[in-house]
């Protein structure tokens, strides 16, 4: 083993061995289940009460209204008679969690809610069995669902309709919440559309291998849920940037379906404090509507042999580009970007073979990020962009992947052509033709999409972290005279 | 490998259950390494035992299909993993992303008593993501295959042998950057 096998093996052993026999509370086998539940006397005594409390409550309804009082407690609903009866599958099942206490039946008394999950391969099974122990009528009110990948725990409750009582959301590893509504004597799963996604994870973006960021959290009873408006790379988790927008609906119960609302332009901003009831604040750019900052363009570049200093972080770091080209060219190793960062500590990467490589004066800016420059090596009718940025004292280049083209040149063998720039604030910027301009123009009347580019995690500690493009919409733009004009199409 | 229900009684509808003895016997043998599984995943000796507990009482409830000790143990171990991660997870947030693993306050079992060097390493481990964790615990400290740390965390053979590899070049970053401090 490596050292750092042997370490970690032998931190864990000692962890582990901090806990001693008589560190643990007195021993407590629990007792095995003896008989299957048909013939458990807690099966006839719960149901029983079950069926005494379906046979009592309209007279229970009955003597309330009669007497002129408010009820004590709001009748369970009646039982659609449409509805089959519910098999009792899964009462001895295990359940992983305790149980939660949530008011299902809305009598102000908070009633036992428990998930079990059907045993199987994987253990946590191919079903769960949603169970609450009503307290107005002592039923077990019940719901099966598909299991989630790994496991299922309750979060909420919430108060999706004009119903006294909340309802159930169990969360499900790769799978929809469910929101489990009391109807009759059962938990009801409403019906629920496909868009958005109720889900908290991963929505995978069709062939590109990237995948769109859901969310789902409950504020004040409201069950809320976002998806992000850019795709990113990355895999669990994705390598989102520190600030991304998403649309945020929130749902409520009508008629038996889940009902999402307009969806809300917010953010997500990775560094703000994390609230678990609202992880999403309001955009720096607000709706989302109005025009973003994209020129002036920055211009001045650095060549081979030429050096500047930047500002990073209170200090100054002095960038230069060294090597020589031929004909207009680097091979491997020809040339390289050197840093050299506040308190002397120097970084050096090689510039990869192609045209002669120029590198931007202006530093890249990205929120919560170190040290990003631009490299561009400009040639025939395209040129190759890189970013290289410091992360943690090292220099290196961004991963740049998916369907946002980084540099400039055309799409495929078509016309329609891609332009990145560095704008105001230093904020880098890709647009792509929508069409091609008159006569083959690049820069005359034409849509274009644009999209912000950020910085985004990476997989691993040490890999390079990847840029990921936010869409910003579609827009105008005309560059043909001496300014810019940009309206959204 | 001896049954473990071998004379185990039936009941009428003829599926095998505990009989009060043998699950004494694995509670007697298994609680203290399966308590000290969970701890090493959760960090504090309560939510450990609470987990182990409810892993004890599944089996207890549990019927057919578990013939043998190594099944009986795997289904618990199983069950610790799966109930620690669930701890876990009522103290994080309902979010996908996994952050680093928060630990509670420190108690007196604390690993502030740890030698320094083995302190390191575990605090290091605290900023793992869970299913990294998961891995390094089940795979250097339960000392199990891959095979069985892909049954436990219920995940493939390929996937156990890339996060392992991940979680150790992430805790010796860790260690080397803490190192430079």
């Amino acid at each position: 083993m490596s050292t750092i096998e042997d370490r970690l093996s032998a931190a864990l052993e000692a962890r582990a061995e901090q806990v001693q026999p008589e560190d643990l509370r007195p021993a407590d086998v629990p007792r095995p289940a003896s008989v299957t539940w048909l013939r458990h006397p807690a099966t006839y005594v719960a149901a029983a009460a079950a069926c005494a409390a379906v046979i009592a409550a309209p007279f229970l309804v009955n003597a309330g209204d009669d007497a002129g009082e408010p009820s004590p407690a709001p009748a369970p609903s009646v039982v659609p008679t449409a509805l089959p009866p519910q098999a009792d599958i899964g009462a001895d099942w295990p359940s992983p969690d305790r149980p939660s206490r949530i008011d299902v039946d809305g009598d102000g008394t908070p009633d036992v809610v428990r998930v079990r999950a059907e045993p199987g391969e994987p253990l946590i099974g191919q079903r769960l069995r949603v169970e609450a122990e009503l307290s107005s009528t002592g039923a077990v009110a019940l719901a099966l669902l598909d299991s989630g990948e790994v496991s299922a725990n309750i979060f909420g409750p919430a108060q999706l309709d004009g119903d006294p009582g909340k309802e159930v959301l169990v969360y499900r590893d790769g799978l929809s919440v469910a929101a489990l509504d009391l109807a009759g004597d059962r938990l009801v799963e409403p019906d629920v559309a496909e868009t958005p996604p109720l889900l908290v994870g991963i929505v995978e973006e069709p062939s590109t291998g990237r995948g769109f960021e859901s969310r789902v959290w409950v504020q004040d009873g409201t069950l809320s849920s976002y998806l992000s408006d850019d795709s990113f790379s990355g895999g669990n988790p994705l390598n989102t940037p520190m600030v991304y927008p998403v649309s945020v609906t929130t749902w409520s119960l009508e008629d038996g379906a889940l009902v999402p609302s307009e969806p809300l332009r917010q953010c997500v901003d990775v560094l703000a404090p994390f609230d678990e009831s609202r992880p999403v604040v309001d955009c720096a750019d607000g709706a989302g509507e109005a025009i973003p900052a994209v020129y002036p363009e920055v211009t001045e570049r650095a060549q081979l042999g030429d050096n500047f200093e930047v500002e990073v972080g209170g200090g100054s770091a002095t960038v230069s580009l060294e090597g020589t080209s031929s004909n207009g060219t680097v091979e491997e190793g020809d040339a390289e970007v050197v840093v050299t960062l506040p308190g002397g500590a120097t970084q050096r990467l090689a510039v990869e073979p192609g045209w002669e490589p120029a590198i931007y004066t202006t530093p890249v800016s990205f929120p919560g990020g170190e040290l990003s420059l631009l490299v561009t090596q400009e040639g025939g009718d395209s040129n190759t962009m890189t970013l290289l940025t410091v992360r943690d004292g090292r220099l290196m280049a961004a991963r740049t992947e998916g369907p946002v083209p980084f540099g400039n040149g055309f799409i495929g063998s078509s016309e329609r052509s891609y332009q990145t720039w560095i704008g105001p604030d230093g904020a880098l910027f890709t647009r792509i033709a929508n069409e091609v301009g008159p006569e083959g123009s690049l820069f005359t009347q034409v849509t274009y999409r644009l999209y912000r580019w950020a910085l985004g995690g990476s997989v691993s500690i040490e890999g390079a972290p990847t840029l990921q493009a936010l869409s910003e919409g579609c827009f105008a733009m005309d560059d043909a005279g001496s300014g810019v004009s940009i309206t959204r199409c | 490998m001896a049954k473990l229900r071998s004379g185990a009684s039936r009941n009428q509808g003829g599926t095998p259950t505990w009989a009060a003895g043998e699950l004494a016997e694995l509670y007697a043998a298994h609680r203290l390494s399966l308590v000290r599984l969970a701890m090493l995943l959760v960090d504090d000796l309560a939510s450990a035992e609470d987990v182990v507990q409810d892993a004890f009482a599944g089996m207890a409830a549990r019927r057919g299909a578990l013939d043998d000790r190594s099944a009986a143990l795997a289904y618990l171990r199983v069950s610790v993993v799966n109930g620690s991660r669930s701890a876990l997870r009522r103290r994080r947030t309902a979010r996908a992303y996994v952050p680093p693993h928060e630990a509670p306050p420190e108690g007196p079992e604390s690993h502030a008593v740890l030698a320094e060097e083995h302190r390191e390493v575990y605090q290091a481990l605290e900023h793992l993501a869970p299913r990294q964790r998961e891995v390094l615990v089940l795979r250097y400290w339960s000392n199990l295959s891959e095979a069985e740390i892909a049954h436990a965390l219920g995940i493939s053979k390929g996937s156990v042998k890339s996060t392992a590899s991940r979680a150790l070049d992430a805790l010796e970053n860790i260690l080397s950057k803490e190192g430079q401090r």
